[in-house]
């Protein structure tokens, strides 16, 4: 939980920054499951009100060769819940000399979020693969409710794509058809979504481990989105240009 | 007037026993016997002139106008009695805001022609006496094209292809029928108009005076503007010109 | 005030826009403005203009609510409308005057315009002299707090580059050419991209010339430098 003082926590409104609304990552979080594993994309701004805080961050946190878990909430909250529950997963990692599946990872980060609720602003999405169940998705919004899912979205950016992503799934998607639906995903969303922008992160998580890649919008391969040539904005008898 | 002096023609609110209301007769006279105005509609835009007797040479250039604009599209022409024309464009005007500020948008000239009908006829039936003026509305634009309405003392309010008003109205309709207006482009018709002004001038009474141009059409991008005065001097020279060359023919 | 007389306000901005930036340079006025609506955060309506051409002297650019601006934009049109039945042509100083005082009106009657108007043009000084003729550049914040400037950045805008673009202006000061002047403009934008949620890459410079008039920008595009997000990338 942020830490400010209330009697210092003082509204910005010029910036839109109100001491009510976290300091927060926004975000667009997608993540799919595909016929080998598991994709994940995320945008990258960080922001405090209408200001963008960090414009590259990386949302996507590996946890082990064959897990990420991508962030959303508050930007502090959810670190320090990675850190531990990357500690706790280590551990148990250690002890019982093989990797602790997916599944009873994303217990753990439920047990972080849940047994804390009223404290924290986090919600996670917890992306892997292992030898027991393949690529899985699990969701954990905020209050600690699991569900695994096909293929999901989450963060400020995930109401305007997750429509998209349940038209786009299907049994058996390869690896390149995933990415470019998640890729897409992400670029549809950070398109509208004001908290939400920058580049394209993706990683593909499955037996071989994991891969990250970028995608830049001053680079070839960013998904940028087109709208249909517009009308004028002021009454038709105003002198405007297109 | 066969029932002056019987009664019925102190009030507006009274019929005479033969159906007609004399006031508003007599005020169809202020505008009969105003100088001739004439408004044309041609291939690609209207045009109005009026003939305007100057009374003194003291007062400054275009004084006393009687075209303006209602907005940027629409113009407005008033014959007759001086004030009452006024108060009718000032009306339309306020009425043209009223409509921007509603519905953001330019009043369309119907509506406005309409607006001001309605303002003739209630200000004559229960407010006070009659309007003395009558107004030409003009207007252009390439979906419609040109339009024309004249709303009169009565309140009556037509659209018309050409029309005139004024002490020599019926010379001049006749001579306009004599043209093929729907061919005739807005520079044709500024010299024709200017023509048809003066062959229908009473050479004896009619002196002392001007003559006052507007147009609106496709050459000013469907905006009302008065007639640059180069232009009118340009149309009253071909129309002595033509009016000489006539006269040669005889 | 009693229940009677009870009224719904705006006193929240919905359809936004952000920044303005402005700048004179030595014949005129350049101005951009990025093309978005946002509704709080989202980028709701995208090819929007926030530049409206009063006459062939003044443009205005606004920031905040888009409704708002309609409202004037259809006030200051009868107000120009008023002006021409007097034949006049309303400048940027008289236009500016005028708003000062009707934004300050509307805020005293608790019923602000939730804009950040910026009034650019060029004065006539000496009626059909161009020679003589001022760039002016005039802000009115929704409050009707009113100032002249020779540049300007309003909304986060005003966080973030006011110095850089004074800096730039110092730098040649009434000499500024115009295509230098558009230049600082672009690269401000880019700037409020980088730290503006709401901010938007397609933009348009409009500007305001002492011979040429009102001269209305068209969309224009901007996509930034990311190298940085190669070298911004714990992996842990």
């Amino acid at each position: 939980m942020d830490t400010m003082r209330d009697e210092k926590r003082k509204a910005i409104p010029a910036i839109g920054f109100y001491p009510q609304e976290e300091i927060s990552t926004g975000t667009t979080l997608i993540a799919m499951e595909y016929n080998g594993g598991v994709v994940v994309g995320t945008d990258s701004r960080t922001s405090a009100g209408s200001f963008i805080t960090s414009r590259a961050t990386n949302k996507i946190t590996p946890i082990t060769d064959n897990m990420v878990v991508c962030r959303s909430g508050s930007a502090a909250d959810t670190q320090a819940i990675a850190d531990i529950a990357k500690y706790h997963i280590d551990v148990y990692t250690m002890t019982e000399n093989k990797p602790v599946t997916i599944y009873r990872s994303s217990q753990i980060f439920r047990q972080f979020l849940y047994n804390y609720r009223e404290q924290l602003s986090a919600s996670v999405l917890v992306a892997g693969w292992d030898e027991e169940l393949g690529g899985q998705v699990y969701a954990i919004p905020i209050g600690g409710f699991v569900s695994r899912q096909r293929s999901t979205a989450s963060g400020s950016g995930s109401t305007f794509v997750q429509g998209f992503l349940d038209s786009q799934w299907r049994p058996n998607l390869t690896l390149e058809e995933c990415k470019a639906i998640v890729k897409q995903a992400v670029g549809l969303a950070t398109f509208r979504d004001g908290s939400s922008g920058g580049v394209v992160r993706l990683a593909v998580i499955n037996k071989a481990g994991s891969q990250f890649e970028l995608f830049r919008p001053d680079k070839p391969g960013f998904p940028f989105v087109q709208t249909p040539t517009p009308h004028l904005s002021f009454p038709p008898h105003i002198e405007q240009v297109l | 007037m066969s029932s002056i002096g019987t009664g019925y023609d102190l009030a507006a609110s009274t019929f005479s026993p033969d159906g007609r209301i004399f006031q508003v007769e007599y005020a169809q006279k202020a505008v009969d016997n105003a100088g001739t105005m004439i408004a044309i509609r041609g291939k690609n835009g209207v045009v109005v002139v009026a003939d305007k007797l100057i009374s003194s040479k003291l007062y400054t250039d275009n004084a006393n106008p009687r075209m303006f604009n209602v907005n940027d599209n629409v113009g407005v022409a008033v014959a007759g009695n001086y004030p009452d024309g006024f108060a009718l464009k000032n009306y339309a005007y306020g009425e043209a805001m009223k409509w921007l500020k509603d519905y953001r948008e330019p009043m369309p000239i119907q509506n406005i022609a309409n607006s001001v009908a309605e303002y003739i006829h209630i200000h004559t039936l229960g407010i006070s006496r009659p309007f003395g003026a009558g107004a030409f509305f003009m207007s252009w634009n390439k979906q419609t094209g040109g339009r024309l309405f004249l709303v009169e003392p009565s309140g009556l309010n037509y659209e018309y292809k050409a029309w005139a008003v004024g002490k020599h109205r019926q010379a001049a309709k006749a001579e306009i029928e004599k043209l093929k207006i729907e061919e005739l482009d807005v520079n044709q018709l500024v010299k024709e108009a200017a023509r048809i002004i003066m062959v229908v001038r009473d050479e004896n009474k009619d002196k002392n005076v001007q003559i006052e141009m507007g147009w609106v059409g496709e050459q000013t991008n469907g905006k009302y503007e008065e007639v640059p005065s180069e232009v009118v001097t340009a149309a009253e020279e071909w129309a002595i010109a033509k009016l000489d060359e006539d006269d040669m023919d005889d | 005030m009693n229940a009677h007389d009870e009224v719904q306000r705006t006193l929240n901005p919905t359809c936004t826009g952000t920044s303005v930036i402005a700048l004179q340079y030595k014949t005129g006025v350049v101005v951009l403005t990025d093309r978005v609506v946002s509704y709080g955060k989202m980028a709701r309506y995208k090819n929007v203009s926030r530049q409206y051409k009063v006459n062939d002297n003044v443009l205005i650019a606004f920031g905040g609510d888009h409704a708002d601006f309609h409202w004037l934009q259809n006030v200051i049109e009868r107000q120009v409308l008023l002006w021409k039945r007097f034949d006049q042509d309303i400048g940027p100083k008289a236009l500016h005057g005028y708003l000062t005082s009707l934004l300050y009106a509307k805020r005293c009657k608790m019923n602000p315009v939730w804009n950040t108007l910026v009034v650019a043009g060029v004065e006539e000084e000496e009626k059909n002299n161009k020679e003589t003729s001022t760039p002016f550049i005039g802000v009115i914040t929704q409050k009707g707090c009113a100032y002249q400037v020779k540049h300007i950045a309003t909304g986060l805008g005003a966080f973030l580059l006011n110095q850089a673009v004074e800096d730039e202006w110092r730098k040649k000061g009434e000499d500024l050419s115009r295509e230098e002047a558009e230049a600082v403009l672009r690269k401000s934008l880019e700037l409020t991209l980088y730290h503006d949620c709401v901010a938007d890459n397609e933009f348009e410079i409009g500007r305001v010339d002492a011979t040429e008039g009102v001269v209305l920008g068209k969309e224009e595009k901007i996509i930034g430098d990311w190298s940085i997000a190669e070298t911004n990338c714990q992996y842990e």
